[in-house]
Order: C-alpha cells, then structure tokens, then sequence
C-alpha cells in the first residue's frame, strides 16, 4: 500500500488532488479506507444531496447510489474535463488506486474493468494527467 | 440520473461540503483553492 500514496503524490505533483464520494456511511467507508491503505479522503454523502446536486442519483439501485463518474475541477472551480459512466456496474476503490497506481508509471493502464465501461475513468484520468502535466492548468496561476 | 444536471465542461461545479469518513468536512472550494481538484463518484459498497 505504500506505493499507492508513492503514486498519489505523482498526481500531487502534478497539481491535482483528489477525492472521492459514494453513499456509504462513515464507518462502512472507514474500514475500506483503512483495509486498503487509501490515503486520499473518502468523503461520505449518506443523506445523497451532493449525489443528487451533481445529478448523478441512481435511485433504481438500494436507497440510490451514485453513477460512477469524475470531474476535474479548476481553482475557479469551473469543470474541466468530465468523464460519465451510465453502466449499472459496481466501480470498487481497488480499480481506482490500480489506475492511479499505473498512471504514475506513465504506462498503459493495465488495470481490466471486470466489464466494459465498469469504470468511468479509465480513458479519461490518463487524459487528465496528461492535461496536469503538460498545460492545461488553470491560467491565473 | 438527470444529465441536464451534471455540469458540464465549462460550468461551475457544484459547491459542496462532506465528512470524509474520519470525520474531516471538506469543502469543494477548499479542495481546489491549491488548484485542480479530481473528484471521483463511486457506487460504494452497498
């Protein structure tokens, strides 16, 4: 798990932070946090009101859940790049820090959703890397 | 999902303030006042 927050600083480094959010309760969350070593917050939207703001509530699934989807978001917080994923499929954090994981190398993403399209950034967070590395910051800066 | 609502390229992201799951309020426009911010949705672990 070390080299995960080794890779995370790849994206640090780059200018980006990042978080993510789902449904699930504080504790619930906490313990897969903790079980997988991921050292960027997890942020806990049980009452579902920014899944809903960001329009983005699957209500078909238990008590709704969110679509999978990422944003990259300016210091003006106007959004730069957005990447959907309307397919019913379950995205785990396991995914995710692999794809981080590997962008960090700079490699092709090895990383195999167990389903096309399960997850919803893989295209677009190689393509926000390369934006953060090579331009496409925020120009006030 | 109502995709008229998910901003997109070029609009305001929405303002929002979560717990983390330490119990850590982030807000967005915190989150982004050291620059870009990548905030990814996820289906949880239901």
């Amino acid at each position: 798990m070390a080299d995960y927050s080794e890779h995370l600083e790849d994206l640090r480094a780059a200018g980006a932070q990042l978080v993510a959010i789902s449904v699930d309760d504080a504790a619930r969350t906490e313990t897969v946090r903790q079980e997988l070593g991921i050292k960027f917050p997890l942020l806990c939207d049980s009452s579902r009101e920014v899944v809903k703001k960001y329009g983005l509530l699957n209500g078909g699934e238990k008590g709704g859940i969110a679509f999978p989807a990422s944003f990259v978001i300016d210091r003006e917080r106007i959004v730069r790049f957005r990447a959907l994923e309307q397919v019913a499929s379950r995205i785990s954090v396991d995914q995710l820090l692999e794809l981080v994981r590997e962008l960090g190398h700079g490699v092709e993403p090895k990383t195999k959703p167990r389903q096309r399209g399960v997850f919803p950034g893989l295209m677009f967070l190689r393509a926000t890397m390369n934006a953060l590395r090579h331009g496409v910051r925020s120009p006030n800066r | 999902m109502d995709e008229r609502q998910i901003p997109s390229v070029g609009e305001k992201a929405p303002e929002f303030s979560l717990a983390d799951s330490t119990g850590v309020a982030r807000r967005l426009d915190d989150l982004v006042a050291d620059g870009t911010c990548v905030v990814v949705f996820y289906r949880g672990h239901w």
